[in-house]
This record gives structure tokens, sequence and C-alpha cells, in this order.
């Protein structure tokens, strides 16, 4: 019950945050199901920054660290009452509202079959392993451990001088689970497994919601299903390791730039959000920075020639501005309290050192220009799409030549940085492979690949859903504008 | 004229008709192909759950090094040995069940923890880095503490 309380409280500190910074003009219950779906994750991500800074302040794990939660929490929920007084008001006197058509035929009921089926194999996969996969045990709860048992001593796993673990691997998921068991006073693997259920389902209910509102009700039930239809996904789900929490922040991150080009006006809220949103990922995995660094590069590229490059550096500072203070906490926990996992590769290599895997730069150099290197990781990409995809891949370019595909005008900048922020994902973790300077780059892929596309499948799936038409609107013209979309002021939410 | 209107209209509803039935066809195929792989990852995830009952290798594991938490200081190192040269998941879940101490391969410790696969090689390890055995946790697994019994 207690880890449950935990949950609880970091989803509603997760809503108001996003409500209070979700655009003025938006309504208590507009865009609601993607805003529950957005807290699950952000509220995580969030409670586990704030127990690392008490951490970091009190030196160990005390009991009174859940205040500090319910002081976050109170705080919030005042700030909310006085600035969202009169929504709040018009909520409560008018109900919610959010009311689920009783519209039932098989796609609905198909649909709740394949949720509490897939609902039933997460709940089987804890009950016979409920200490995860080796990196679950071995990483996350092992650190968790640490922080729980150690005492004033529970740096020492992070601070590895027996170099035997990997020690600077982000705190989001350790600081989580650390802190459900703080909540519960005990340890218990329910924990970590409600963790990874949380963030499993936010992102498959998150693909639905987000795909019902750019696209139609229909289209989001078919990217949910199809999502959950690819059991890869929810055996690494409930491997309750940190790829799927990252592939939640990821599709968060590309939804919320799609958003912005559904809800008119200036939408620095959302802005500030995206920033917390990648700020969170790197706190996930370290693979989250590249998202970082991706998301300005993208918006540069998308908006600059719309908007004016004034417009792009005032974007850019909002999502500095939501960033920064995440960032600050990964810096002061890698810099102070972690040394680097690149420690291992160091002692086999030559100086003078770059700072990519502590090679020399003409092992770099080599590395990038082997042929042989990026054939190998290409076939291996390949290999592994079709193991995620299996039969979908040839399902997929089906049903596009079947629907047909949105009108070009639907297609604005948060699509083009959705495409680009995901390219530069795969580029990035392509080039990291090709960079890996040791003899062992066929195991280290045999063993990686597939996590790191679990990371960007949630998103690769929500952008071809919206790019795709919807059932219900595609009519015989193969290619064509089909009903209203983004960006369209009259498209109702 | 009145013709015209009807045949007109016959054609809009016989096209209707055949985007549904496409629609349709469509979500039908979705549907049992995600029911399709759903159901047997299910019944993938219910064999496992059959056949280990329970009791998974790492909890098994615990259990018998949460027998010796209480004979081992709070935190600090504990040597690690194993006759073993791939013996990784037994060090690892060592490591698991009794942190915060930092279980270390190393035969220099005071207190260590061997995993031998043979009797043989545990005396002559025990004999050669003066070692006496504290508690033996199972078959394999054995504490020892640096010095003469």
């Amino acid at each position: 019950m207690p880890v449950l309380l935990s949950a609880a409280v970091s989803i509603a500190i997760g809503f108001i945050i996003i409500d209070l910074l979700w655009p003025q003009k938006s309504t208590f219950k507009d865009w609601f199901g993607v805003k529950v779906c957005l807290a699950v994750g952000t509220g995580s991500g969030i409670v586990s920054c704030i127990f690392f800074v008490c951490l970091v302040l009190s030196g160990s794990v005390k009991k009174n660290f859940i205040y500090s939660d319910f002081i976050l929490l109170i705080i919030c929920a005042v700030i909310y009452m006085l600035r969202k007084k009169k929504a709040f008001k018009e909520f409560v006197k008018t109900g919610s509202g959010i009311g689920i058509k009783k519209e039932f035929n098989f796609l609905y009921i198909a649909a709740i079959a394949v949720l509490l089926i897939s609902i039933a194999s997460f709940i089987l996969r804890i009950l016979h392993h409920p200490h995860g996969s080796w990196d679950a045990w071995n990483i996350y709860s092992l650190g968790a451990r640490f922080i729980y048992r150690g005492g004033a001593d529970w740096t020492a796993a992070f601070a590895n001088p027996y170099h035997w673990t990997l020690p600077d691997y982000p705190l989001l998921l350790q600081g989580n689970i650390a802190r459900s068991w703080n909540y519960s006073d005990h340890e218990t693997i329910l924990a970590p497994a409600l963790l990874a259920f949380q963030f499993t389902f936010a992102s498959i209910f998150l693909m639905i919601t987000s795909v019902s509102i750019f696209s139609s009700k229909k289209q989001g039930i078919i990217a949910g299903m199809v999502l959950l239809g690819m059991p890869v996904y929810l055996f690494h789900a409930s491997c309750l390791v940190a790829d799927v929490p990252l592939g939640f922040f990821i599709l968060a991150l590309i939804v919320m730039y799609c958003a912005m080009d559904k809800i008119q006006g200036q939408n620095f809220g959302l802005v500030l959000l995206c920033g917390i949103t990648a700020g969170l990922a790197a706190w996930t995995k370290n693979e989250g920075f590249i998202l970082v660094i991706s998301v300005p590069f993208a918006r540069f590229v998308t908006i600059t020639r719309h908007y004016g490059l004034h417009y792009f550096l005032k974007e850019t500072g909002v999502f500095i501005a939501g960033l920064s203070p995440i960032l600050i906490i990964i810096l002061y926990f890698k810099l102070n309290v972690s040394s680097p996992e690149i420690f291992f590769i160091k002692p086999e290599m030559d100086s003078p050192l770059t700072p990519i895997f502590n090679q020399d730069i003409k092992t770099l150099f080599r590395s990038l220009t082997d042929i042989s290197k990026y054939m190998l990781v290409a076939k291996v990409f390949a290999v592994k799409i079709v193991e995620i995809g299996k039969w979908f891949l040839l399902g997929f370019p089906i049903y596009l030549l079947l629907q047909g595909r949105i009108h070009k005008k639907q297609l604005k900048a948060g699509f083009y940085t959705s495409i680009l922020i995901l390219l530069i994902m795969i580029s990035g973790y392509f080039t990291a492979f090709l960079a890996y300077p040791l003899d062992n780059l066929g195991w280290l892929m045999e063993t990686t690949t597939l996590r790191l596309f679990i990371q960007v499948l949630p998103g690769i799936l929500f952008v071809f859903f919206f790019f795709t038409a919807a059932p219900e609107e595609a009519g015989d013209r193969k290619i064509g504008y089909h009903g209203q979309g983004p960006g369209d002021p009259e498209a109702k939410l | 004229m009145i013709l015209e209107t009807r045949k007109e209209k016959n054609s809009n509803h016989s096209h209707n008709n055949k985007k549904m039935i496409k629609l349709n066809i469509i979500l039908i195929v979705i549907c049992l192909a995600v029911l399709a792989a759903t159901t047997q990852h299910f019944f993938k995830e219910f064999k496992y759950f059959r056949l280990i009952r329970g009791s998974d290798e790492i909890t098994r594991l615990e259990e018998k090094f949460s027998r010796i938490k209480y004979m081992l200081p709070p935190n600090g190192v504990i040597g690690y040995y194993s006759d073993q040269p791939h013996d990784s998941f037994t060090l690892s879940v060592a490591r698991y069940s009794l942190s915060p101490r930092i279980i270390e391969l190393d035969s220099n410790q005071t207190i260590i923890i061997g995993n031998f696969s043979q009797q043989s090689i545990l005396k002559k390890y025990a004999e050669a880095n003066s070692l006496y055995i504290v508690k033996k946790i199972d078959k394999n697994i054995v504490l020892f503490r640096k010095g003469i019994d």
C-alpha cells in the first residue's frame, strides 16, 4: 500500500506541474488522457530528482524525505488552485465531462482483450522473474539497495573503487525504487515492478490518447494495440530495465512537439515541459543525452525557416530553462558521486585520449572509416529490426498503402521535429557502435541493439500512425487529405 | 431524373459499403494478428511460470546468502573466490544480496566467500590462504575467515 501511495503522490505532482505548464487556453479536461499519461513519467522523474537532492543534502536516506514529497505536492496544489481556480470550479460544477462514449464494436473489445492479456503476461513475468533481467537487478535494484541500505556510505557503489559495476548510470530508476522502499519502510520487489508497470502502460495509453487526438480514436487504439502486439516490447518492459522508461520520455517529447502545432498560439509552457522531459530522459539512461542534443538541432532545422532565428533562440532558451535543473543534478551525480563507466576501457588504450571511449584519435578515425564495421552494424540493425517488427514490417506498408497518408498541410514542424529526433537518435546509436574501440563489438551489439530499438519503438509507431490516414477517414483516394488535423483551428480535441 | 438520382444514391451507398467492408477487413486482420501475438506471448510466460513456480535462481541464492548476512560487518569489502573461470552469476548475486558490502574478487581480504565445484579445491584453497570455514552455506558456497580456527 505505501508503494502505491508513493506512486500516487508522484503522479499527482506530475499532473499538477503538467497542467500548470500546459497552454493557458486549454481547460482541465482538454488533453486530459495525454496529461495523465505524461504525469506518470514526469512525476516519477521529478520525485526521483527531489529524492536525490535530499539524499545529497542529508547524506543518507531518512524517513522524513517523504515530507519533501508532500510539501512539494501541497505547494503545487496551492499554486494550481490559485491559477486554475476558475477552471477547477467549472470542472467541479459541470462534472468532469471526460466521458467515454459507449461505442462498442469488435475493435474496442479486441483492444480490451489485448490489454488484459498483456497485463497478465506482465504479471506472470514478474512472478517468475521477480528481480527482472540481469541488468535490472545488477544495476538498478543493486543501486537502489546501496542507496537504501548504505546509510552514509551509499556512494560507495557509485564511486566504484573496485571497478565492478556500471556506476555512472543515472539514478531515475534507482532513486525511485529506493524512494518507494522509504515509503514502505522495507525492501519490496513490488517497487521496481510497479515502476515498470507505470512506464509501460503509460506509454501504451500515451500512444492511444495522443494518436486519438492527432488522428482518430480508432487509429489511436490500433497504434496502442500494435505496440502491445510486439511481444519484444512487453518482454523488455517486464524485465524491469530502463529502456521502456526512456522510450516513454522520447514518445512524450515527440507528442508534446506535435501538440504545439495543434494548440494555437505561443506554447512556451510546453517547451519548458519538453526541456524537463529531455532532462528526465538523460536522468534515466545515458542514451537520453542524445535526445537532449537532438532537440535543439531538430528544432533549428524545422522552425527557423518559418518562424525565424529569433523565435528559435527564444524557444531554445525556454527549453534550456526546463532542462537545466535536471542537468545540474545529473552533472553533480556524474562529477561528485559516480566514476565514469568508460574507466573500464582506459587501461587498454594509448594516449592521447579523446573523450569518446577514451581512445586515441587515430583509433577513432580508423573505427569511423572502417567499412566492415559499417556493414556489421547495419547488418545487426537490420536483423534486430526484423526481430522486433516480425510480420508487422510487412503490415506497415500495406496499411499505409490502403489508408493513404494525411494531407501535407497537417505535417507541420512538430511532425518533422519528431522524425529528425528519431533519426538523430538512431544515427547516434549507429555512430556509437562505429566508434566502439574493442574487439567485442559483435557481442556488444548482440546484447544491446534490441534494447536501443525498444527505446525508439513507441516514437516510431507514433510517427507512423500520425502520418497514416485514420481508418474512419480513409476514402478511395490513396493519397490525400482526410479530415481535420493538427493546426486546424476547427479541429475538435 | 428521379432514376438518375436513385442510381447516384445507390452508387454512393455501394461505395460506402465497399469502404466499410475494406475498413472492417483491415481492422479484423490487425485485431487477429495482435491477439495472436499477445496470446502466444502470454502462453510462453505461463509456461515459464509453471516451470519455475516462484523460485527463480536469484531468489534461491539470495535466501542462501541471507544465512550469512548477520555474520558479516555492515559494510566494507568482502573477498570472493571461485574455482570456476566464469562465475559472474553467483558473484553478482552475492553483491546484490549482501550490498552495501562490496564483494570483490580478492583472496587477500579477512572475510572471503568461496564458491567451489570440487571439495578438494576448497581444502587446498583454505590451506594455501590460511583460512578457516565459518559456515557452509550449501555444498558449494562457503564463508571463510583469515586465521586459525
